[in-house]
């Protein structure tokens, strides 16, 4: 299977100031979401890929190729970055095509470009008027357009959902599927953890310039579930219940939090799923909820983060 | 009791444009979510709310008391978090909180002594001593946040409070809007695009789309989906899972990360029933409220006004 | 990280009028304007002013009356007539006001300002005074200064000198209005604070004198109206009585208030224009 994009111990600093600090992960085709606080080296790692910024030391490579010796081959990557860098007093339309034309395509290409990719972003009735008068959501889109333009096998989008509203955050959701469904491939960085969730799988979680976490969110989360979980459960029997677990030998301790819920600690969450139906099934106690904080995205980041 | 905010046939138009139209509700004091789409008119409803414009016709009161005529007052008792920046870079968090104060009325000595007081609460420390030009996003936010509450007003108006911030920025100012959300006779008005962060703070909601009143209620009648119905997430081979399910007679609807069903007759145990028969984990089991995502997406129809924001 | 909820009282506490609101932005404002530059130029219009005011008294006491001219309330005009005291202060001027609307608008602090319970009326008042205090200072107190300096010395009779304070201060309430309504007219266009201080100062400054070139060229004095410089000219010549100037004292000064009503007024309408909550 062919990396879309390999670092191997890659750094990259502004005088004093990290970007990044021998970074290594692989990232594969489809979409591939990246993670990390404010100033963790998102955007740095970005401008890499597309032979903006060179890296300090350690490889670099984009579909197969070193990104700085191939600037010229920049087709291949298509950049939204994060702040909005549009000129206002350019339409939509001539932005994108202004844009391609540096790239160096043809006028008529250009134009068909900017109107193919400004049809996918759904923004072809306001081609012509201009950027100024946009919202963010609208500027937002243009972004996206003028990275998908030039039909780039790789895609990179910095909180591309920014200033989106609802609707707005759905319909790119939907447009980023079709796009991996393609044939293309996308690394989005978002800080909306839940919709991340719905994108893809595939995460890469950064901090401070470095690789937190790489893989499968499931099998991440896995390894969330070798340390202390604490879920809450509803039931019309609670006594009975935390009787029930408190002589599980995983069950840390079961706190009766109100007259209808559990709260209970376990040290290996994976074993307390494995046999709680068992036990609720054998004791015939009813239990009518069951949730826990430490069970999802946010629960992974904040743990590995500290 | 008065009602909190109240419009009666609310209209605003600019031009040609008609900002909004008609737009009447009665909402009690209580944690606010304002979501729509773009252009939608929540910006003209606030600007009518704060007494900065006027209604073109139909009339709009905060508090009891009414926008055209009582614009000032209402500034005293309400406090704004705008989206943008909107802070002077060259002074000191502590600084700017206590001008900002001091502006709204409070004597000098009151207003750093609150500034002090908010900006513990918003949790700057000692970067409040600092110049706000070196502050990053998480700390620009909770400095707004601070200039809104310092003249501690009884509605506070927040504007996409959690834009910029990274996972763990939001989860602390949802948080802090929680704590806020919860203080007797003080009220919030959320206005944001992330309809998930309207779902753990606010308690009603109200939903505009090109200039009309969608939607407005408390947020568990509209979240009520009608139906008895249970969701499940979980962690394993969903397929099999599934199969277990219709081996009891039960077809589950399946979602991207999570499965719903009508609640069984014989209850939830036919729930662990599946999972111990399948051998899948059941990670998550609660009842069906309909997010404000699916709501919202009903209500707005896509190629509609919505479409080209 | 913990948090905290304060104790709040449960009544909000009781606010102070929207004057004292309107002079916590003066205040502020001014405490903005004290930067080094403004200070520097500050003492420098001192020494220009008072200066030559106190040499010239002084000069007048040894040598005989016909080559200084009698000294009296028209030697006064001199450090005005000289023009340079009013470059400076154009300058002065320029600089402290380039920023005194223009920054608010560029950072967009001016939603946080028109956000509060004060109208953009209190907000126009409040930058505009704190400026005005600023002209005050370098357009009037320098020749308080000196005039108390020389009286002092005992180079002029108490009677003449309270005649030039009040002169002084008649003057200056002329050119502070008209300074400074430019200054925060051109203030508010833009939000850009260098671009509002040159506007200012190349409008003063090039008004004198394109008006100069034109009154020459044409041989008609009424060009001098437009240019406001050469109205305070002509206000301060007719209050200390100085010969040379070809204007009316009383047309300029209507032209003075005409200008500061008007500048005063577009800002006024900007303001009311701004958006406070941006879309």
């Amino acid at each position: 299977m062919t990396e879309v994009v390999r670092a191997e111990n890659t750094t990259k600093r502004y005088g004093e100031v990290l970007g990044l600090n021998g970074f290594t992960a692989n990232f594969g085709p489809g979409i591939t979401a990246l993670i990390g606080p404010n100033g963790s080296g998102k955007s740095t790692f970005f401008r890499l890929l597309t032979g903006q910024l060179r890296p300090d030391s350690g490889q670099l490579a984009v579909l197969g190729r070193d990104p700085w010796a191939n600037r010229a081959n920049s087709a291949g990557v298509g950049y939204c970055p994060e702040h909005p860098a549009v000129y206002g007093w350019m339409t939509p339309f001539e932005f994108v095509t202004y844009l391609l034309r540096l790239d160096g395509f043809s006028r008529r290409a250009a134009e068909e470009g900017a109107d193919a990719a400004l049809a996918t972003v759904g923004l072809s009735d306001v081609a012509d008027r201009r950027l100024r008068g946009f919202s963010k959501g609208m500027r937002q889109r243009v972004k996206i357009a003028q990275a998908l333009a030039h039909d780039p096998a790789l895609l990179l989008l910095d909180e591309p959902l920014n200033g989106l509203d609802p609707l707005g955050r759905v319909q790119l959701l939907d447009l980023f599927g079709r796009l991996a469904a393609k044939g293309h491939h996308l690394i989005v960085s978002s800080h909306v953890l839940y919709e991340v969730e719905r994108l893809t799988e595939e995460i890469v979680m950064i901090s401070n310039g470095r690789v937190l976490a790489i893989g499968n969110i499931h099998r991440i989360r896995d390894a969330l579930d070798a340390h202390p979980h604490s879920i809450a459960l509803r039931t019309k029997e609670p006594r009975r219940l935390a009787e029930r677990l408190t002589a599980w030998e995983n069950v840390t301790s079961v706190e009766i939090a109100e007259p209808d819920r559990l709260v209970v600690r376990t040290k290996a969450p994976d074993l307390f799923y494995r046999d709680l139906p068992g036990l609720v099934l054998d004791a015939s106690i009813e239990v009518y909820e069951m949730s826990s904080p430490d069970d999802n995205l946010e629960a992974v980041f904040r743990f590995l983060s500290e | 009791m008065t009602a909190l905010l109240e419009t009666r046939e609310l209209s605003r138009r600019f031009g040609e444009v008609e900002a909004l139209q008609g737009v009447t509700f009665s909402i009690p004091e209580g944690a606010i979510g304002l979501i729509g789409p773009n252009g939608a008119g929540k910006t003209t409803l606030l600007r009518v709310l704060l007494g900065l414009i006027p209604s073109t016709s139909g009339g709009a009161s905060v508090m009891g008391q009414d926008t055209s005529l009582h614009g000032l007052s209402i500034r005293e008792r309400v406090g704004y978090m705008p989206e943008d920046d909107c802070l002077l870079p060259e002074m000191t968090g502590i600084g700017f909180v206590a001008y900002m104060a001091r502006v709204s009325g409070l004597p000098k000595e009151l207003a750093f002594s609150r500034a002090h007081e908010v900006l513990q609460f918003t949790g700057l420390r000692e970067e409040r001593y600092r110049k706000i030009s070196e502050y990053s996003v998480g700390m620009r936010q909770r400095v707004k946040l601070a200039q809104a509450l310092v003249h501690d007003p009884r509605l506070c108006i927040l504007d996409e409070p959690t834009a910029g911030l990274d996972p763990a920025g939001r989860e602390g100012m949802l948080e802090l809007l929680r704590n806020l959300a919860g203080r007797p006779g003080r009220s919030m008005v959320l206005s944001t695009h992330l309809l998930g962060d309207v779902e753990r703070v606010c308690d009603q909601v109200l939903m505009l789309n090109a200039g009309r009143l969608l939607a407005v209620g408390p947020l568990a009648e509209l979240a009520n989906t009608g139906r008895d119905e249970i969701v499940v997430r979980l962690k394993g081979d969903a397929a099999s899972f599934v199969e277990a399910l219709r081996r009891r007679g039960i077809t589950p609807r399946v979602g991207l990360a999570e499965l719903r069903m009508d609640r069984p007759a014989a209850g939830e145990r036919v729930v662990f029933e599946a999972a111990r028969e399948s051998g899948v984990q059941v990670r998550y089991l609660g009842p069906g409220a309909r997010t404000m995502e699916e709501l919202f997406l009903r209500l707005v129809q896509p190629g509609g006004p919505g479409k080209a924001t | 990280m913990t948090i905290f909820a304060p104790n709040y009282a449960p009544a909000p506490p009781a606010l102070e009028s929207r004057s004292k609101r309107a002079l916590a932005i003066l205040g502020h404002q001014i405490q903005v304007q004290s930067g080094v530059l403004n200070i520097v130029l500050l003492l420098f219009i001192f020494v220009v002013v008072v200066a030559p005011l106190v040499v010239t008294f002084y000069l007048s006491q040894f040598l005989p009356s016909g080559i200084l001219g009698t000294t009296g309330l028209s030697t006064f005009y001199g450090p005005i007539g000289q023009q340079v005291w009013f470059i400076l202060l154009i300058i002065l001027v320029s600089s402290a006001g380039a920023a005194v609307i223009a920054r608010d608008v560029a950072t967009k602090a001016m939603t946080m300002y028109l956000a509060r319970p004060i109208r953009p009326i209190d907000y126009l008042g409040a930058k505009s005074g704190a400026l005005a205090f600023w002209v005050f200072l370098g357009g009037v107190l320098p020749g308080w200064v000196g005039t108390v300096i020389v009286l002092a010395l005992g180079y002029v009779s108490l009677p003449l000198a309270l005649e030039a304070i009040a002169g002084y201060f008649v003057i200056g309430v002329f050119s502070i209005t008209a300074f400074t309504g430019l200054a925060v007219f051109f203030s508010s266009l833009t939000p850009r604070s260098t671009l509002a201080g040159a506007a200012t100062f190349g409008a003063l400054l090039g008004s004198d004198v394109v008006m100069g070139v034109l009154s020459g060229i044409s041989g008609k004095v009424v060009f001098l109206y437009a240019s406001p410089v050469q109205d305070v000219l002509a206000v301060a010549a007719g209050v200390f009585g100085a010969s040379g100037n070809s204007l009316n004292p009383w047309s300029s000064g209507v032209v003075l208030v005409g200008f500061a009503v008007a500048a005063f007024g577009l800002a006024y309408v900007r303001l009311l224009r701004t958006q406070v909550i941006a879309e």
